[in-house]
């Protein structure tokens, strides 16, 4: 029974930081249709916030200013130079944004150093479930993870703004024609992607250890979550991170780490070869 | 406001469909320019709008020169458009679709009682309807955009008698306001409801202009024979 | 062939003196980044010219660097039976890869990101793979304890086998170039819907540049086994196919020597600055993407430009044309019959049971307004979209289910509605292409001769004097002004000798004066041929001058068939084109 609720708890910490750490390349995929291979890197580069904050000694919530600035900076700055020339030209955007993720890893590890850091998580502390204790910190993120996550889907559906994006998604020469600047709006939907994998990588910074490697693995973890989920909406950013991350716990648990890792990706390449349009499909 | 084509030239990349084309819609004028498809109605619509880049020429709204504006900037400008094709956001609501055009609760409602079926339809998707009913919607939207010219593509294409009626009556309304109406049609009986001068189009430019007493059914088709 | 003699005369005295000038210990370096570049030409030529980019090409450098290891460990390092295993794994990889690119290009993956992601992530279940499984692979240790190939020592003699292996892979790919081959790899890359139209199966196309890219790589990783000493999972991960890739896009991906180029140079400045330089792989990461943004043929294409503007770049010999054998295409006759053909995209119907029947010869123009089916009705002929109900045959040869590249051996021939010539290539390269189509079989790919072939319908369009396509010989095909354009597009389609010729839009943008061109050389070609000729126009005088009988399409039906005079009385068809005027 213990067991039972202890790998119940372990999957769905992996599900909810899977879905935390791929929602900005789903939003931006979603939205612009633009493969991000940088995204691992904007969560390295959220990571690095608390890092930054516990070495100038500011209290730990000082990491969340820090992060959307850095982040911020940053994912305009590569919007304004490199991927605003990019849109509609999937194969181009995916290389020139790889290209960058070599750039923003090779940076980091001039500007942090290569070594692995840890920083301590700002909720200490065990929270008893039945007769297992289980971190509160992972618990906190995971009910973040859905509330975050309803409330976007909230926003997205309710609000002006959701409503001129989903007109731009859906028509983008008809959005014009009502007055819509697509241009702005694709630049903030992209800089708005990068700070969501940025304030990924900063909640989920005291479960990692932080190098500027860490995007790589960040960015193909969240990949193949959304190929098997389906590109570019919410309802399949969820429904891919419940398969992978229950998958890779599923198998992590019966089997080795290995396995779990080896089915991840040969899902993924089944899904590549057979089903590119992943399991939710939008009308 | 007047609407000033002056030599304007483009098409698909360098596959130019119109060469030095000039015309221009006075303020509370409608003209209606008719032609067999493919004779490239849609792609002066598409220039004039800004889809689709001019390759030469000048495009100018009372006096203001347009060309530089990208299309969401000729469309706040007051260029307003209902495209032929994609004239509806196929994913959104009919309700959704009427509010992108910025228009008041007010407003909306003010349409629906033109356009019953788009009440009865409102928090339906827009994709749901038949080809007419978008076509219903794609032009109520464009009516409650504030604009001073409208470029209307094929409005009246599969779209029952009685809505192309309330259509015209709409049309006539924008005249009255002032608003140069720019109307592509193959529909007969519209054209010789609404329009104030008719140009003809085939392959390569205009070929004749009608004016007002000129009008007449057999006048109009012969801009349509094969 | 002087060039290419040329070329490699200069790249082998330059790898011969590295010894001579910087000693054993630098060769051994150089030697390193020169097996590292083969494995960058290999990606470089399944990415500049087969038009894919694999990202994950360290799976066949690895899978030759253990194989080669493992044979090592048990031959004691023996020549003949080494060499052996070497070519064995190396055609092993090949075949793999040929499988592989056939499996998913045949299927829905194009050549954009997916198949990319794929090889990525069959490189890191590779790397996986390499790291838990000791038993095989050493694990984390790796392979050694083995002597090198023939016992040649890595900072010695063996440097000279990496010379040969380079030379020969960079002479290898400097002469897939001058060959047919790789003229339709090119054309791959330009333009691969033209290409298939010209009857090439894309898939197989792209499973040999793939074959070949991971042939050329696999040997380089046997090579690396023995210069190294020690095979560890680095020579099979991610990070290694990565830098191929970098190599390859900075060194340039559309040259064979490019890809050795950007190897050696960035490979050896980054081992010998990465301790001293700080932000030295910052600055080779910020080149990168420069290269990707703004210089698409990376270094190699500076150096050529420079070449040519010295007058020292290749110079196409007009070599006089060769008589070219039958096309396959002009074997085949028959009508063209469509009965109760029905396709629907999504939930609509473009096509609703239309039936049609185009005579062996004479020209069928079928008009209609926009979206009526019309474009979608040649997509049905040929293949290119899926029907659901009815049958499409030729001369009662049943059509329906076969690919696009099928059609030219039915003798079919086809112009898009949207220009698709080859971008890039010039003229000339064109239209051997097309001369090359329906005619190639898989020898004459590997022989020069095949490019000088010319055949009487191309020879008659060339001397015409309104066709200016001559004079425009060595032009790049996109920078020909639209008129002449389309009438290069007619050219291409029509020298494999096609019984029915499908035409989209013929004189879409022409003024009239160049339609009246087009009208007397499609004229010319049908009389001489006695072709059938189907045309989609909406230039009714180009309908009026070539129709001998025109079809009215309208909401995926046939409206009405007949002569223009029987079209123009029925009532119908007016009603259509007035839009139901009441």
């Amino acid at each position: 029974m213990d067991t039972l609720v202890l790998f119940t708890l372990n999957a769905t910490w992996q599900i909810a930081a899977l879905a935390l750490m791929a929602l900005g390349l789903a939003l931006v995929f979603g939205l612009l249709r633009i493969m991000n291979m940088a995204h691992g890197e904007f969560v390295m580069l959220g990571a690095y916030a608390p890092v930054l904050a516990a070495q100038l000694g500011l209290p730990a919530l000082a990491a969340v200013p820090i992060c959307l600035m850095m982040v911020g900076l940053t994912a305009w700055l590569v919007e304004r130079l490199v991927v605003r020339h990019l849109y509609a030209r999937m194969f181009d955007s995916l290389l020139a944004t790889w290209a960058l993720s070599i750039l923003m890893r090779k940076g980091a590890e001039l500007v942090f150093g290569r070594q692995f850091r840890n920083v301590a998580s700002p909720l200490d502390g065990v929270t008893q479930i039945g007769a297992i204790g289980y971190p509160s910190y992972r618990l906190a993120v995971i009910a973040l993870v859905l509330a975050g996550g309803l409330g976007l889907w909230l926003w997205y559906r309710r609000s002006a703004t959701g409503l001129r994006l989903k007109a731009m998604v859906d028509n983008p020469a008809l959005a014009q024609a009502v007055g819509i600047n697509t241009a702005r709006l694709s630049a903030m939907a992209f800089v708005s992607g990068c700070l969501m994998a940025g304030l990924a990588g900063m909640l989920l910074a005291p479960t990692l250890s932080i190098s500027p490697g860490m995007g790589l693995d960040a960015l193909i973890r969240s990949f193949f979550a959304l190929i098997v989920g389906g590109l570019g909406s919410l309802e399949g950013l969820a429904l891919g991170a419940s398969v992978i991350g229950g998958l890779q716990s599923g198998l992590s648990a019966a089997f080795t780490q290995t396995a779990g890792y080896l089915g991840v990706l040969s899902l993924a390449i089944l899904f590549l070869w057979r089903y590119p349009d992943g399991l939710y499909r939008r009308r | 406001m007047t609407v000033q084509l002056d030599k304007i030239s483009g098409g698909y990349g360098d596959t130019l469909i119109h060469r030095e084309l000039s015309l221009s819609v006075a303020a509370g004028e409608v003209v209606a320019i008719v032609g067999r498809n493919g004779t490239g109605k849609t792609t002066l619509a598409r220039l004039i709008t800004g889809e689709l880049p001019l390759a030469g020429g000048v495009i100018r709204l009372g006096d203001r020169p347009i060309r530089p504006l990208a299309a969401w900037g000729r469309a706040r400008a007051g260029v307003v458009s209902m495209p032929q094709t994609g004239m509806v956001f196929d994913t959104l609501s009919v309700h959704e679709n009427l509010l992108l055009s910025g228009a008041t609760p007010a407003q909306i409602a003010a349409i629906t009682r033109h356009f019953p079926r788009l009440a009865e339809r409102m928090t339906q998707t827009a994709g749901s309807m038949s080809g007419g009913e978008r076509k219903i919607l794609g032009f109520a939207r464009a009516m409650l955009m504030p604009g001073t010219a409208l470029v209307l593509d094929e409005p009246s294409e599969g779209v029952q008698p009685e809505n192309i009626a309330r259509m015209q009556a709409l049309i006539d309304a924008k005249r009255q306001a002032g608003t140069a109406v720019l109307l592509l049609e193959q529909n007969i009986s519209m054209i010789l409801a609404v329009a104030d001068r008719v140009l003809a189009m085939d392959v390569g430019g205009l070929t004749f202009a009608l004016e007002k007493h000129q009008i007449n059914r057999e006048a109009v088709l012969s801009a349509l024979e094969i | 062939m002087g060039s290419i003699v040329g070329v490699n005369l200069a790249l082998l005295a330059a790898l011969l003196l590295v010894p001579v000038l910087g000693g054993a210990f630098f060769a051994w370096q150089i030697g390193l980044f020169l097996i590292y570049g083969i494995a960058a030409q290999g990606v470089g030529f399944a990415w500049g010219r087969g038009g894919f980019l694999p990202l994950g090409n360290a799976l066949f450098f690895g899978l030759g660097a253990y194989s080669a290891a493992a044979v090592l460990r048990v031959t004691d390092g023996a020549l003949l039976v080494n060499l052996l295993a070497m070519l064995i794994t190396a055609l092993a990889c090949g075949a793999l890869a040929f499988g592989l690119a056939v499996l998913l290009f045949r299927g829905r993956i194009g050549s954009g990101p997916g198949f990319s992601l794929v090889t990525l992530a069959l490189v890191l279940i590779a790397g996986q793979i390499a790291e838990t499984t000791p038993a095989l692979t050493g694990g984390f240790n790796g392979l050694s304890g083995y002597a090198p190939l023939a016992g040649l020592d890595p900072f010695g003699a063996f440097y000279y086998v990496i010379v040969a292996l380079v030379m020969l892979v960079s002479c290898g790919f400097l002469l897939i170039d001058r060959l047919p081959a790789g003229l339709i790899l090119r054309g791959l890359v330009a333009q691969e819907g033209r290409l298939e139209l010209l009857g090439f199966a894309l898939h197989r196309v792209k499973g040999w540049a793939f074959a070949v890219s991971a042939f050329v790589t696999s040997l380089a990783g046997a090579l690396y086994a023995s210069h190294q000493g020690i095979v560890t999972p680095q020579a099979i991960g991610f990070a290694l196919s990565a830098e191929l890739v970098i190599w390859a896009a900075v060194g340039g991906r559309m040259s064979p020597l490019g890809p050795l180029l950007g190897a050696v140079v960035i490979g050896w400045a980054s081992a010998t600055l990465r301790d001293t330089v700080a932000w030295w792989e910052v600055a080779v990461a910020a080149v990168f993407l420069l290269v990707i943004l703004f210089l698409p043929g990376g270094a190699m294409d500076l150096v050529n430009r420079a070449l040519h503007r010295l007058g020292l770049g290749p110079r196409p010999k007009a070599l006089p044309p060769l008589a070219a054998p039958a096309s396959r295409a002009s074997t085949a006759t028959g009508a063209l019959e469509l009965s109760d053909v029905g396709l629907s995209a999504g939930t609509v119907t473009i096509l609703d049971g239309l039936s049609l029947r185009a005579a062996p010869q004479g020209v069928l123009c079928v008009i209609g307004p926009n979206g009526a089916g019309k474009t979608t009705m040649l997509n049905a002929i040929t293949g290119r979209m899926p029907t659901q109900k009815g049958v499409v045959s030729l001369g009662g040869r049943r059509l329906t289910g076969r690919a696009p590249h099928q059609m030219l051996a039915q003798g079919i021939a086809r112009k898009m509605q949207v220009p698709t010539v080859f971008a890039g290539l010039t003229v000339a390269q064109n239209l051997q292409l097309a001369m090359l189509a329906g005619r190639l079989n898989w020898r004459d790919a590997l022989r020069p001769a095949p490019l000088r072939w010319q055949g009487d319908t191309l020879a008659a369009l060339l001397d015409d004097p309104d066709v200016p396509l001559a004079a425009a010989w060595l032009k790049s095909a996109e920078h020909l002004p639209q008129g002449h354009r389309q009438l290069l597009e007619l050219a291409l389609t029509l020298a494999p000798d096609p019984r029915l010729v499908l035409l989209d839009e013929p004189a879409a943008g022409m003024s009239p004066a160049e339609t009246q061109i087009m009208v007397r050389l499609i004229r010319a070609y049908q009389q001489r041929s006695g072709a059938a000729v189907l045309i989609i126009e909406h230039d009714m005088a180009l309908v009026e001058a070539l129709a001998s009988e025109v079809a009215v399409l309208h909401q995926g039906r046939v409206l009405a068939q007949g002569t223009l005079a029987v079209i123009r009385a029925d009532p119908q068809v007016t009603a259509v084109y007035a839009g139901g005027h009441k």
